[in-house]
């Protein structure tokens, strides 16, 4: 029988006898380690940036490293940005890359062992199982999805395949984030991938707020609404361990007032114990809620304005962190409908009436509608004697039919839906004012007019610009 | 001389044999060169701290090894498939020679990291169990028993009566 640590020796010296030293290796190491120093002087320089502006959040700053160490030209990806790639891959070449029903766009750097590919997948519709339809729509790979594997990429699932060239993730409701790489570049698809970061990571204005300070090694889940009368829209973070955050934004009858928000959040969302103050500078209370042990949970909650509260809950795990997260979110408005700067004058709850009959001014004041589950902002235009006015609607409650027949009763109107622009439902009310509701993704609108304007109806309401979808995938 | 030259001529000196710990621990020429690479850039970084006239060649060493380590783990996550285990199957009795000699380099690539580090610390740079413990940063005990238990694989590998292995308890 053979003497294993004798035949060991003998066979890790064949292996390597015919190695020597890579040729340029000292020069490619004193000019990596200059490289790696720079890098490490810009990032300082970065920080100190980020801390002068002190908008944009330092933990987000202090981890972009795009552009910087690597000689390889980086570039941002459809709204994503890429923080790491090996060195010496030169341009990339940009592309569609669309897979499993999804839009996608494509960077590849280098080719065949050597290339490195970053492909950011969106679907606008926020279906969930992102990456599990990437999967299914790569050539070649059965839907079955055998020889696929389960990773993680910063927490999330994530799909890898044996050969470690390929890591597909969710990186977030809509938006599927893959890298691909050659066999040279193998063990940087970790690195590439951890690279990755949408260029806002906080999730964007949510509900008329954003985050600016989120502990690290917590992902963004998803923006979900809760419809029903009493429901609720919310903007989710998790982490390893149970660690998780919520942010609910709670509108109509159930945000009349602070007291009214405590008892919704009593009976809807398990708050059991709760201390009245100020939080914000708003009234509201601190709160304890969820279950025993890992569900044990911290809240603050608080009434915005009347019509809107928010309740921000964290894990047992994070109640350390709750008061800065709190402190951490700041008043936002969403995109501008044009992308200019709306002129305030002709604006109702960030919606741009951009046409209006000649004459009409702006009657000053708003008024506001509670229902349960959304709440309105009412405006009007008059000339003394032709008026007329837009209701802007927000609420868990907009897509559910049974919130449009409440809300439009007492109002006649067409039996179906319009299909000719602009589209949506008509009206009459009782005093024979013409009118024409329609809906997006967040908000609700309802132009009403004047009898005298009827035939201006069709181009004020064509005309109304809605902002877009606060949350971007 | 300067502090780069100096670099330049321990590479020169040096660099193959760190080269070959590095192809040991890390499985293939490609990575060992990226592994390398990097642990020569932190040594290059920390050249003028490094006490003059001590040998920078254990540090190195160490860096290497404990790099290959963590890379190693690293995507040991992303493969759970079974490839970082040997075959259970022993092979024919007769291997011998050079084939003998190839199964036991397929078979250290696919122990764990840490126990294809002893390994190689032990018995390519016949290193001590104190100063293989010293480097990996653990005990001697883990150093024993990692041993022990990568050539008991690597003997059930080639299909050798593991009574009839003396295991070098001692130090040298």
């Amino acid at each position: 029988m053979p003497n294993v640590e004798h035949e060991l020796r003998l066979a890790m010296v064949e292996e390597t006898s015919a190695l020597g030293v890579p040729p340029g290796l000292a020069h490619r190491v004193a000019q990596g380690a200059n490289r790696e120093r720079r890098a490490r002087r810009t990032a300082v320089a970065l920080v100190a940036a980020a801390v002068l502006a002190t908008a944009v959040p330092g933990y987000l700053t202090v981890t972009d490293r795009s552009g910087v160490a690597s000689p390889t030209q980086a570039v941002g990806v459809d709204g994503v940005k890429v923080g790491y790639l090996p060195p010496g891959l030169g341009a990339p070449v940009l592309e569609r890359a669309d897979a499993g029903g999804l839009r996608g766009t494509g960077a590849t750097w280098g080719a065949g062992d050597d290339l490195v590919r970053v492909t950011v997948y969106r679907d606008p519709t926020f279906h969930t199982g992102g990456a599990e339809r990437v999967l299914g729509g790569i050539k070649g790979t059965p839907e079955t999805l055998p020889g696929v594997l389960v990773a993680k990429v910063r927490g999330r699932g994530a799909f890898t395949r044996a050969e470690g060239d390929d890591l597909v993730w969710e990186e977030r409701s809509g938006l599927v984030l893959r890298v691909t790489v050659g066999v040279r570049h193998r063990d940087a698809l970790r690195r590439i991938a951890d690279g990755l970061t949408p260029k806002d990571p906080t999730g964007g204005v949510f509900q008329g707020l954003r985050f600016t300070y989120v502990p690290p090694g917590l992902h963004l889940t998803d923006p979900s609404t809760v419809v029903d009368p009493n429901g609720w829209t919310e903007l989710g973070w998790s982490g390893d361990n149970g660690a998780s955050i919520r942010l609910l934004a709670v509108r109509g009858v159930n945000a009349a007032d602070a007291e009214t928000l405590l008892t919704w959040a009593r009976t809807r969302q398990n708050l059991h114990t709760a201390t009245p103050e100020k939080v914000r500078g708003k009234p509201g209370y601190r709160a304890d809620g969820g279950g025993r042990g890992a569900s044990y949970s911290r809240m603050r909650l608080w009434l915005e304005k009347p019509g809107l509260g928010y309740v921000v809950e964290v894990n047992q795990g994070l109640a350390t962190t709750l008061d800065r997260i709190v402190k951490g979110l700041v008043p936002a408005e969403p995109p501008s409908p044009s992308g200019k700067p709306s002129t305030p004058g002709n604006t109702v709850d960030h919606v741009a009436v951009a046409s209006l009959p000649p004459g009409l001014r702006r009657v000053a004041g708003e008024t506001t509608r509670l229902g349960r589950g959304w709440s309105a902002k009412i405006a009007r235009w008059s000339d003394g004697s032709r008026d007329m006015e837009v209701t802007v609607v927000r609420g868990a409650v907009l897509h559910s039919s049974q919130w449009v027949d409440e809300f439009l009763r007492g109002q006649k109107r067409e039996s179906a839906r319009t299909r000719r622009p602009p589209m949506g439902i008509r009206t009459t009310d009782q005093d024979g004012r013409r009118g024409i509701f329609f809906e997006t993704s967040e908000v609700a609108v309802h132009v009403k007019v004047d009898p005298a304007l009827a035939g201006e109806l069709d181009r004020i309401a064509a005309k109304i610009r809605v902002p877009p979808p606060s949350y971007r995938p | 001389m300067s502090g780069h030259e100096g670099f330049t001529e321990f590479v020169a000196a040096r660099g193959a044999n760190l080269f070959r710990i590095a192809h040991l621990t890390c499985g293939s020429r490609d990575e060992a060169e990226d592994v390398l690479q990097s642990a020569l850039e932190k040594a290059y970084r920390s050249w003028g701290r490094l006490h003059a006239g001590s040998d920078p060649e254990p540090y190195v060493r160490r860096i290497i090894v404990n790099t290959a380590i963590s890379r190693a783990r690293r995507r040991a996550i992303l493969r759970i498939f079974l490839t970082d285990s040997p075959p259970e199957t022993p092979a024919p009795d007769s291997l011998s020679g050079v084939e003998l000699r190839q199964v036991l380099i397929a078979g250290l690539r696919g122990l764990p990291p840490h126990q294809r580090a002893v390994l190689v610390l032990r018995f390519f740079e016949d290193l001590t169990e104190a100063q293989t413990a010293e480097i990996l940063r653990c005990s001697i005990g883990a150093v024993k028993s990692q041993a022990s238990k990568g050539l008991a694989r690597l003997r059930a590998l080639i299909g050798a009566d593991l009574h009839e292995e003396e295991f070098p308890h001692a130090e040298r």
